[in-house]
């Protein structure tokens, strides 16, 4: 059984890995014969990048989850795939019209409806409720479970939104995350969870090809968003929400103290001051009252940095944090 | 600078509040949840529920100020504003 789950996860992580990369050239010279661009800022001549490369992520999920769907007949892989196609298109909306913070959020926030309408309708296949901790198992937490529930989506897809800054900061970070989850997930026997993790890596693998420095497309809020709630419904469909919630802790930091030094929601057109200051390359961070205290000020703090040190930065802190999660699922199985 | 150099103190920010995480969420397993009041009814029943997703919810407020000040440090000693 073991060998041959080992093979469904490296079939579904190449089909996922192949739509996307085969995708991406398409979608890119169609954003950039549609108008649909993006300017680096943080380079010196500005270029113009094609922008809502996340449709490429979608699409290989999509296809990664179908052929998952099609050979289990779990309709858990239909419940991931919806809610990541709702989200998605909340982030497509975002893309062309521009959406208000407060109503992107409250609308994110809904992305947990596809999740629950499939739980109702196949309470054998799909369980939710009761996270798993380490060392003491299974938390009995029933009420504040619920009512956290409609958070499960809706924190994780703007806390990766958040993070989709810099040149493949996202889509590299979220690789760490997905390898971590699919590590973890394979530790602690969850098969389902290693499927989704291993479809959401194939996918962001491929877009990170395309989007790392210097990028070639950017995935807009139809990619971040998408991948975020991927996270979010791996964690609550498989029932890994403690791990997930660890491996996403460089974007809930971010989110959490440039949030908090705001004091309320605002989208990034919104915000009077940059967390960053960029010169000639080089990237310093503003301390002036009013800037966002996100990652990147933060680790510019410590001294002036070009990109693509930011960049690894980034990627060594979401590294650690893939650790932590991996070392969370190993103390999961330590019952005291 | 290295990036291990420009990193060290935010990762072992998140390790600190990735381990009060854990903890915090044992207390309220361990303690918040099991309280159970004497006299029954659905009054006391909602009574209950809302106590626990207070003392809850307490405690996560504090496990958050705890990380934004660990932060506010790092802010002080990085030079801020």
């Amino acid at each position: 059984m073991s060998m041959e789950n080992y093979s469904i996860i490296a079939e579904i992580l190449i089909a996922s890995f192949l739509s996307t990369f085969i995708a991406m050239p398409i979608i890119m010279k169609v954003m950039r014969r549609l108008n649909i661009l993006g300017i680096d800022v943080h380079k010196p001549d500005r270029p113009d990048v094609p922008e809502m490369g996340g449709i490429g992520i979608i699409l290989g999920i999509a296809v990664g989850a179908f052929i998952i769907y099609a050979w289990t007949g779990n309709s858990k892989y239909l419940a991931y795939i919806s809610t990541v196609s709702f989200v998605g298109l909340i982030g497509l909306i975002d893309d062309l019209y521009i959406l208000k913070a407060k109503v992107k959020t409250m609308l994110t926030i809904m992305g947990f409806l596809p999740l629950l309408i499939f739980a109702i309708q196949y309470p054998s296949q799909i369980v939710l409720g009761r996270p798993e901790l380490p060392f003491i198992g299974r938390l009995r937490l029933t009420i504040i479970y619920w009512l956290l529930l409609p958070f499960a989506i809706a924190v994780p897809a703007n806390a990766v939104n958040m993070m989709d800054t810099y040149n493949g900061v996202m889509s590299g970070s979220v690789a760490i995350a997905s390898s971590s989850l699919l590590i973890s997930s394979i530790i602690l026997g969850r098969w389902d969870s290693a499927y989704m993790s291993a479809i959401l890596l194939g996918a962001i693998s491929a877009f990170y090809y395309y989007n790392r420095y210097p990028a070639r497309v950017f995935a807009g809020d139809v990619g971040s968003l998408s991948v975020g709630a991927a996270i979010g419904a791996i964690s609550v469909l498989g029932r890994v929400e403690i791990i997930g919630v660890t491996v996403l802790m460089p974007f809930i930091m971010n989110a959490f103290h440039s949030l908090s030094s705001l004091g309320g929601l605002l989208e990034r057109r919104e915000i009077k001051e940059r967390p960053v200051i960029v010169e000639g390359g080089i990237l310093k961070a503003n301390v002036k009252k009013g800037a966002p205290e996100t990652l990147a000020n933060l680790l510019l703090r410590k001294g002036e940095a070009t990109e693509l040190e930011l960049i690894n930065a980034y990627h060594l802190l979401a590294l650690i944090a893939g650790l932590l999660g991996v070392i969370t699922a190993i103390l999961m199985r330590v019952k005291i | 600078m290295r990036v291990f150099e420009r990193v060290k103190e935010l990762a072992l920010i998140m390790i600190i509040a990735w381990i009060s995480m854990i903890i915090m969420l044992i207390i309220i397993d361990r303690f918040i949840v099991p309280i159970t009041l004497m006299k029954k009814g659905y009054m006391m029943l909602l009574f209950e529920s809302l106590l626990k997703i207070t003392l809850s919810s307490i405690i996560a407020v504090g496990w958050l100020y705890l990380w934004r000040n660990l932060v506010k440090r790092y802010i002080k000693k990085f030079g801020g504003n």
